[in-house]
């Protein structure tokens, strides 16, 4: 795994426990409502973190898995929005 | 069945190894102390879709927590300890499987010691866990050394100044040029984790490397005012590996029955000490070759305070008051992380072995004198 991890954005079980760190923020529609920051964390489960302290693609496995499963017929549109210990930040949304 | 083997201070009489059932235990105490038992999760988004298929995750979850729980009992009461560690270890190492929003390298370093524990066999020894302390470190050094964010500072700084901001590293590196100080920490850090991953796996010098990652982790946790969840207490416990540990009545304690602090040790160790370790023999006061303490063991012989360190470091007691410390509930975050500091370095000045590193540290300057001179007369 660990040798997986160096060719993979995605790191469970792979050894690499806090060297990285997240900021981030779930914004999530759906019809048009849009979920207030606790409702977002609510619905994927997530300790309420403005940090995200392993892979972000975890975070977004999550949310596709998510959004693809059990909230499929929602018709969810969600924006991350994140960046990497403290550097440029990045976006990306479901539906991709 | 005797009831004396029911102690959970005991650690003997059991497949396992003394120092691997006690990590064992102390890992499951620390889970349950920390609420990590109540944390885990119905499935909930699997790693293997075969978890959604479950039909009451409810009951999935409560029999997971009963399962742990009777593991718990069963290794704190030294009742089929290898089955024990195992099923506590396949409930935690279980846990991403069925929820991957609950993956954390915590609980997944506890799921394989205990594993490790349950797959325990003489003929091997304690390599398994060994090779797990090296991989883990290995793993951690290789990601930090490939990553950029680690070779400037970038990582430290974000989390030292925004994520965790520590009044004691901007006083240290204030005084230092932009992102020196923490790209000080960072290659110390990398060169620290690839020492403790070779240093871990020859026995012959894992000892030195123990007290490293004690005070390396001691003060990551100091810096960061952080206490890493139940991983700190976790780890700390699963040096125990690394630990020798004798045979009943084979550490001789040689006492003067006159001396207080020897009286009163000798009394302690009757109420804690049950896997009779300790061989307590008097010497007569008058005496005067013999110190008012004197420990033999492992062919070295010990005296003074350095007896008071074996006698805590062999003690079962001593390492469940340091996990509780480290993992205390219901105080607030503020006192709990000042508890835990104040618990590792007063743990780890207490009971690192000064004698021994002052004399080794004597021999060591010798020997080079003697080079130095040797090279100055030729």
């Amino acid at each position: 795994m660990i040798v997986y991890a160096r060719f993979s954005e995605v790191r469970y079980f792979s050894w690499s426990p806090h060297d990285v760190m997240w900021a981030f923020e779930i914004s999530v529609e759906l019809d048009d409502t849009h979920l207030t920051a606790s409702e977002a964390f609510k619905r994927y489960r997530l300790k309420r973190h403005k940090f995200h302290e392993h892979a972000i693609e975890h975070l977004i496995i999550a949310i596709r898995q998510y959004e693809s499963t059990y909230g499929i017929d929602d018709d969810a549109h969600v924006t991350l929005v994140y960046s990497k210990n403290g550097g440029q930040e990045q976006k990306w949304n479901w539906p991709e | 069945m005797k009831l004396s083997s029911l102690n959970p201070l005991r650690c003997d009489g059991t497949p396992l190894p003394p120092p691997i059932l006690l990590m064992c235990k102390l890992i499951v105490f620390c889970l349950m102390l920390r609420g990590y038992v109540e944390g885990i999760p119905e499935p909930f988004l699997p790693m293997l879709p075969m978890f959604d298929a479950i039909p009451r995750p409810d009951l999935f979850r409560q029999g997971s927590i009963l399962i742990f729980l009777c593991a718990s009992v069963g290794l704190l009461f030294n009742r089929s300890v290898r089955t024990c560690a195992l099923l506590a270890g396949a409930i935690f190492l279980l846990q991403p499987l069925t929820s991957r929003v609950t993956f954390f390298y915590g609980n997944f370093f506890c799921a394989s010691m205990l594993i490790l524990s349950g797959l325990y066999d003489d003929r091997t020894g304690t390599l398994l866990h060994r090779a797990q302390f090296s991989i883990m470190y290995f793993g951690a050094g290789l990601g930090k050394l490939l990553d950029p964010d680690w070779h400037n500072g970038q990582f430290i700084d974000f989390w030292l100044s925004v994520k965790r901001p520590s009044a004691l590293y901007e006083s240290l590196a204030s005084g230092l040029p932009e992102r020196w100080f923490a790209g000080l920490l960072s290659w110390s850090t990398i060169v620290i984790e690839f020492a403790l991953a070779i240093g871990l796996m020859f026995p012959k010098i894992s000892r030195t490397f123990v007290w490293c990652a004690i005070v390396f982790h001691t003060g990551s946790v100091v810096l960061s005012q952080h206490d890493f969840g139940v991983f700190i207490a976790a780890l700390l416990a699963g040096m125990l590996v690394f630990a020798s540990w004798p045979e009943r009545g084979q550490v001789k304690v040689l006492y003067d029955r006159g001396n207080r602090v020897a009286g009163l040790m000798k009394r302690i160790s009757g109420v804690v000490h049950h896997d009779g370790l300790f061989d307590w023999r008097p010497t007569p006061s008058s005496d005067g070759g013999i110190r008012a303490l004197r420990m033999e063991w492992q062919a070295k012989i010990y005296t003074g305070y350095a007896v008071i360190q074996i006698w805590l470091l062999l003690n079962p007691l001593t390492y469940f008051v340091i996990a509780t410390l480290l993992c205390s509930p219901n105080l607030s975050k503020r006192i709990h992380i000042t508890l835990v500091q104040i618990t590792l370095i007063g743990g780890a000045f207490c009971l690192f072995p000064w004698a021994e590193a002052f004399n080794n540290l004597r021999l060591g300057l010798r020997w080079i004198e003697a080079r130095v001179r040797c090279k100055s007369q030729h």
